[in-house]
């Protein structure tokens, strides 16, 4: 993995939803060299905890560099002058010049005026005045408490990025959710954000607040607690229905063991399914431009990929063509493929290559994440649902690209506004990545349809099933 | 008195005649219009022979000429009376298109899920009689999840409402087939967008538009509307199209009696009037919530209230054999007049039991169900509902209307006269009027209502705030480029919206390769259709559940301040806080029983003012269209005991200031207009200052301004469909950027809602109205009344106001009006956009 730098930042409404245990996991899960914290008294429950990272006060931010030693940087500066001090460091060779240093201040807010239709970087002009006194040479991003984690803009030549859930006025984070901000060397910034609730009991299928507290109360402290529960035991809490109970305990187990439990009988669609990913420009995407696919029958990887901004069909016709020739029998598997990979293959297949239309429109598509998560099918395990979170708890070692999918389609828009040798991407290295997500979707499915079953619940996919579910489901047998 | 009179002789006289202790000046006027024959045309004129067969009678001659031009290729707009068969207009349209081509598909779109309901049955009912292989289904947020993608993959017509559009424009993907085939969109009730929501509803139509054209479908659009100004211009604005109107209705209708019917005198109550109390605005929206303003407290004719008499009129109707339909303001005032009607039933002469039922959208479908079908059969004696019922859900005919007030534009007054009347049977209608301003000028000049003037309906695409909304919508259900200016242009404009959200970390790309959008899931979720700005505060009770819209932030600080008195549904509240330091900000109520209501004072400043149209009227008069910032900071409120008439406070407001940059229209007149007006009045009539820092005569002249300002702003109903309550004003005798006295009228949203601007393009009209309501008023008082000057909205405790002094400002604008023609105006830039 590329070196990175990890912000945890933690507003007070999401801190105060965490008990300590679960505050605790968060760390241990979001594992942060940076903890950024809202009040001083939030700074010093998390000092308490926080190890080796370093907590900040968001009210009172000291300028210095607060960590890394080599590679990405993270300093902060309590007001624009602060700027001048990095030139020392620059200086003095305590930051790395070939590597991307960044910036945390409030002095830069973004105010959105719609009835002007003007957006403003306020605090911009001094921020600049400022910049150009320090004469800094190293490349810089200014990360500012006034943005949500996510927004990123260049103005013009100033890049900026936001770590505060819940800070822009528009379509914001609610700010009751903690996030988790990774700083890479090359000047990327990867922005996660997390429900409190994730962690700690309420991290659980089927625990609210309500439960949460009521297991408490009954001495389930944790999830290792409630996972090694007996059944029966606690049912024993107020409320609880043996099919609750039994959610609850196999969801912890789940995330205590690292597996994941089937908890219906609905079947997986067998018959050797093809998995794919696609990658693209955008969330609204004007060209798929890589679809990795894993066909399990051949066991062979391969991938469709077109780099030329002019011939935005390419990929996708190529894949349609393979599809209706080897694959068009079988199940395609996406994760997350309802949202977003299925519909927009749908449109661009329409666009691009209306010949394989009618071919794609009867495909037989297949989201396991809507499987599993929405229609109840499966617990998986996990801080998130998100497809690497899922495959990591589960065993799967990624390959390490440094890469995700924002990142990834901002690099592809780079090249897009501007096909040329300083935009061109590392087409093996992003490649590398897409299969990489499609080797780990293949390993989830196996690893859910290898599932055991919850008690009381039988299903007849995988290798497990046994003589008596084979047959009372007999007529399943060429389901598909 | 003969018992059967009324239903032989459905007259105001046998009504006066028959009502048990009328007295003698409550039927205050009549008015009669005359029976017209229907205007028929044979089917077989404008329809091939396989549907005109099967239809066994004639067309009227506006649906003939509504499917001629249709079938010209025209999108129409029908502008015809209730219960004129425009639904057939566009149901035969629709089944000559799949005659056609079987494949062919069409969107109807209806303002509520009721009539949605409604109409679906009516659809399949007549496409079976019409031997017509189609089906219609509704595809609303009831609809099961199960049965959608079904609607999607196999129903012809597709039944929803334009906040699910708004939603299922992101799924477009899903929709293909629909949308790949539509060949007709129907907007039926068009006239009923307006406003915010006619903002809101013309950007999702243009956002349909283009998912439409993506999937290479370009369909004809019929606007069904009730009778209003200007339907042509309000359809064109609504879709973006041009459209043919066809408003010479051809169905027939019996004689129809209105009978202006004053309440009875009060003589228990004085003048207290018997009020709740609370603003009369405190229900969110107009006619929603208040009964009788509680401003009439002051009235100088003490009657009991209207929605009392109103139950009273129409259980006598019930128990004289005539079904009889109520309108109400409120869904509480439905209840407590149906509950009033049959209390009332046992003392009546007639000793008869009534069967009196509420009707409103609060009420369980089953509910509404089961009272819809006993009016179609004719077995209910009277019914008392809100506006729910003005809209085309059918309920068959019924013999009489009742309206309790005036329901504020003359298309929604004669819509609730209009479903009385069974075929061409004669009917009775009574106008029970309340004692605000509008309906004392109606009183005045019933002519106002029969004349060929209706109002027109405002639609404005120039709010950037909504705008910039969609705009981020319309990224999200398809990547922007150069060639979206067709829907979302100018270019300028466009460019200027993209650019704004890739600042705001929203958007990524450009118009030249697709601006995509970038941020949290769903924008469409964000939008509320009612609503200019994305920050709306939840209403919520601390002692039980309100089923209430939630309020904008301008609505918010002005009437659900902490301490305010909130009258909603008919039930009253105070706001015990107001909360707003997190993602979804509240507003918290308690009920209460007081016998008080609040008033809130401001201090209001408007600067940054640039005009975009302006009529130089000669003298050193002008008139003036453009923006401006409006600053208005809530400072203190007063409690008022409606009983003994005293006041408590002024109690602090902590709140900080709003600021506004919104539409506003001005007037700017010369620098010695105060000495013109008084020497118009004379010394005598000088108010005395009385410690404000003014001369008498100061004192008077800004009461003339304060006056011209509200007068206008109560009056402008009588010419615009417009909620006032949106609006504001302000006026000063000198004003530091006109440097002139100056009055302001403006819209309260962020953004502007074209209300103000649609003043100035009426003002004439407004101003002459307001003029003579104001003289006219039969209030003895100098200071006005609430019916002529005095508004619930002021933030100055309705201070100064002068009658004399505003018909002598009026006067003067009104006269150089008339001189300048229409010659006077220069433009600046246009504000809206075509």
């Amino acid at each position: 993995m590329e070196a990175s730098v990890t912000l945890a930042v933690y507003p007070a409404a999401a801190l105060g939803a965490l008990t300590d245990r679960a505050l605790r996991e968060s760390l241990a899960s979001l594992d942060p060299d940076a903890v950024l914290a809202e009040r001083p008294r939030d700074g010093a429950r998390l000092d308490a905890v926080a190890g080796d990272a370093r907590v900040l006060r968001a009210a009172r931010l000291d300028t210095g560099v607060v960590a890394g030693d080599s590679g990405p940087q993270l300093a902060c500066v309590s007001t624009p002058r602060g700027l001048g001090t990095l030139r020392g460091h620059e200086e003095r060779g305590d930051l790395d010049a070939a590597s991307e240093t960044y910036v945390l201040s409030d002095a830069l807010a973004v105010d959105v005026d719609l009835t002007a239709l003007e957006t403003t970087l306020d605090g911009r002009a001094a921020y600049e005045d400022a910049l150009r006194e320090a004469a800094l040479d190293g490349s810089y991003t200014h990360l500012t408490t006034n943005a949500d984690p996510g927004y990123r803009n260049d103005w013009d030549g100033l890049a900026v990025a936001g770590v505060w859930p819940g800070a822009s006025e528009t379509s914001a984070t609610p700010s009751a959710r903690l996030a988790a901000v990774s700083l890479y060397g090359d000047g990327t910034v990867a922005s996660e954000t997390y429900d409190p609730g994730r962690f700690g009991l309420r991290g659980l299928d089927g625990v609210g607040p309500t439960r949460a507290a009521t297991l408490r109360e009954a001495g389930y402290e944790t999830k290792a607690a409630v996972a090694a529960s007996d059944p029966g035991d606690l049912q024993a809490c107020e409320g609880l229905g043996a099919t609750t109970e039994r959610t609850i305990r196999y969801s912890a187990k789940a995330r205590r063991e690292g597996v994941a439990y089937r908890t219906s009988a609905e079947r997986l669609p067998g018959n050797d399914p093809v998995f794919i990913d696609i990658e693209t420009d955008g969330l609204s995407p004007t060209m798929i431009w890589l679809i990795g696919v894993y066909d399990s029958r051949t066991e062979a990887y391969r991938s469709f990929l077109a780099t030329d901004p002019e011939a935005k069909g390419r990929a996708v016709a190529a894949f349609a063509e393979w599809y209706a020739t080897h694959a068009c029998d079988r199940p395609l598997v996406a994760y997350n493929g309802e949202r977003f990979d299925f519909p927009h293959l749908d449109e661009h297949i329409e666009r691009y290559c209306p010949e394989h239309a009618d071919a794609w429109r009867d495909a037989w598509t297949f989201d396991l994440l809507w499987w599993a998560s929405t229609r109840d099918n499966a617990v998986l395990p996990g801080t998130t649902n998100a497809l690497g979170d899922v495959a990591a708890a589960l065993g799967w070692e990624d390959a390490n690209t440094g890469l995700s999918g924002a990142v990834v389609g901002q690099r592809f828009r780079r090249w897009l506004a501007n096909p040329s040798r300083a935009t061109e991407l590392d087409w093996e290295r992003h490649e590398r990545y897409c299969e990489d997500d499609v080797r780990a979707l293949a390993y989830v499915y196996e690893a859910v349809r290898d599932a055991d079953p919850v008690p009381g619940v039988a299903h007849s996919d995988g290798p497990r099933e046994s003589a008596a579910t084979t047959t009372t489901q007999g007529t399943l047998g060429d389901f598909g | 008195m003969s018992e059967d009179r009324l239903a032989r002789e459905l007259t105001p006289a046998a009504l006066e005649a028959t009502y048990p202790d009328a007295e003698p000046d409550q039927l205050a006027h009549t008015e009669t219009v005359p029976a017209a024959a229907a205007e028929t045309v044979p089917p077989g004129d404008v329809l091939p022979d396989g549907l005109a067969d099967a239809l066994d009678h004639d067309l009227y001659s506006h649906q003939a000429a509504a499917l001629e031009r249709l079938r010209d290729g025209e999108n129409v707009t029908v502008a015809t009376s209730t219960s004129s068969g425009k639904t057939l207009v566009y149901a035969l349209y629709y089944a000559l298109l799949k005659r056609r081509d079987p494949d062919a598909r069409a969107l109807f779109c209806y303002p509520t899920k009721a009539l949605s309901a409604d109409q679906e049955r009516a659809l399949n009912d007549l496409f079976r009689d019409l031997g017509v292989d189609a089906s219609a289904e509704t595809y609303d947020g009831d609809t099961k999840a199960e049965r959608k993608p079904l609607i999607r993959a196999n129903r012809d017509v597709v039944v929803t409402n334009f906040s699910g559009v708004n939603h299922y424009l992101s799924n477009h993907a899903k929709w293909r087939d629909v949308y790949a085939n539509t060949d007709l969109v129907v907007i039926d009730e068009s006239h009923t967008y307006t406003g915010v929501h006619g903002m809101h509803v013309s950007w999702v139509l243009r956002r349909l538009r283009r998912i439409l054209d993506h999937y290479g479908s370009t369909p004809q659009f019929v606007c069904t509307s009730a009778t209003i100004g200007n339907p042509g211009e309000h359809s064109e604005a609504l879709v973006g199209h041009e459209f043919g109107v066809v408003e010479r209705d051809g169905s027939p209708r019996g004689r129809r009696d209105i009978a202006f019917w004053l309440p009875r005198r009060d003589d228990d109550e004085g003048g207290k009037s018997g009020v709740g109390g609370g603003r009369g605005n405190g229900g969110g929206g107009t006619g929603v919530g208040a009964g009788d303003a509680p401003t009439d407290a002051d009235a100088p004719t003490a009657r009991k209230r209207a929605g009392a008499e109103a139950a009273s009129v129409a259980g006598h109707l019930g128990l004289s054999g005539v079904q009889t339909l109520a309108f109400l303001r409120s869904r509480q005032g439905t209840e407590i007049a149906a509950k009033r009607a049959r209390e009332a039933a046992r003392d009546h002469p007639l000793d008869a039991r009534l069967d009196a039922k509420p009707y409103h959208a609060g009420l369980s479908k089953q509910k509404r169900r089961a009272v819809e079908n006993t009016l179609k059969s004719g077995r209910a004696d009277a019914v008392f509902t809100t506006s729910a019922l003005e809209l085309g859900i059918d309920v068959g005919g019924v013999d009489a209307t009742v309206l309790a007030g005036y329901p504020g534009t003359r298309q929604s007054f004669w819509q609730q006269i209009g479903r009385a009347g069974r075929g061409t049977s004669d009917a009775l209608s009574v106008f029970v009027p309340r004692r605000d301003a509008i309906d004392r000028y109606i009183l005045d000049d019933p002519d106002y209502l029969l004349g060929d003037e209706i109002e027109d309906a405002v639609v404005d695409v120039s709010n950037n705030h909504v705008y910039a909304r969609h705009v981020r919508c319309a990224a999200e259900e398809l990547p922007l480029t150069a060639a979206d200016a067709t829907w979302f242009g100018p270019r300028e404009r466009l460019e200027r919206a993209v650019s704004v959200w890739r600042d705001a970390g929203e958007f990524v790309g450009d118009l030249e390769r697709g601006a995509q959008y970038d941020g949290r899931p769903r924008p469409q979720a964000s939008i509320s259709l009612y609503a200019t700005t994305d920050v709306e505060y939840e209403v919520r009770r601390v002692d039980g559940d309100i089923d209430m819209e939630p309020i904008g932030r301008e609505r918010a600080y002005r009437d659900y301040h902490p301490g305010a008195l909130v009258l909603y549904d008919g039930e009253q509240y105070e706001v015990v806080d107001l909360v707003e330091d997190r993602h979804r900000p509240y507003v918290e109520l308690e009920r209460v029983r007081t016998n008080e209501y609040t008033t809130t004072a401001h201090e209001k400043r408007i600067h940054d003012v640039e005009a975009t149209r302006s009529r130089d009227l000669g003298g050193g008069y002008s008139l003036h269209a453009g923006t401006g910032t409006v600053e208005i900071d809530y400072t203190q409120y007063r409690r008022h005991d409606i009983g003994d008439g005293t006041v408590e406070g002024p109690y602090p407001i902590d709140l900080p200031p709003i600021e506004l940059r919104t539409h506003l229209t001005w007037v700017e007149l010369p620098a010695d207009m105060e000495r013109r007006v008084i020497d118009a009045l004379g010394p005598d009539a000088l108010l005395d200052a009385d410690g404000a820092p003014a001369t008498d005569a100061g004192w008077t002249f800004a009461g003339g301004l304060h006056g011209a300002e509200h007068g206008m702003i109560k009056l402008a109903p009588l010419e615009l469909r417009l909620d006032n309550s949106d609006m504001g004003g302000l006026s000063t005798p000198m004003h530091a950027e006109t440097g002139a006295p100056t009055w302001f009228i403006h819209d309260a949203v962020e953004g502007g809602v074209g209300f103000a601007h649609s003043i100035y393009d009426h003002f004439e009209g407004v101003a002459a109205k307001t003029r003579e309501r104001v003289a006219r008023c039969d209030c003895a008082d100098p200071t006005g009344c609430p019916s002529c000057l005095m508004s619930a909205q002021c933030g100055n405790d309705n201070e100064p106001l002068h009658r004399g002094a505003t018909t002598a400002v009026l006067d003067a604008v009104l006269s150089r009006l008339d001189a300048a023609g229409d010659g006077s105006e220069s433009e600046g830039s246009h504000a809206r956009d075509a």
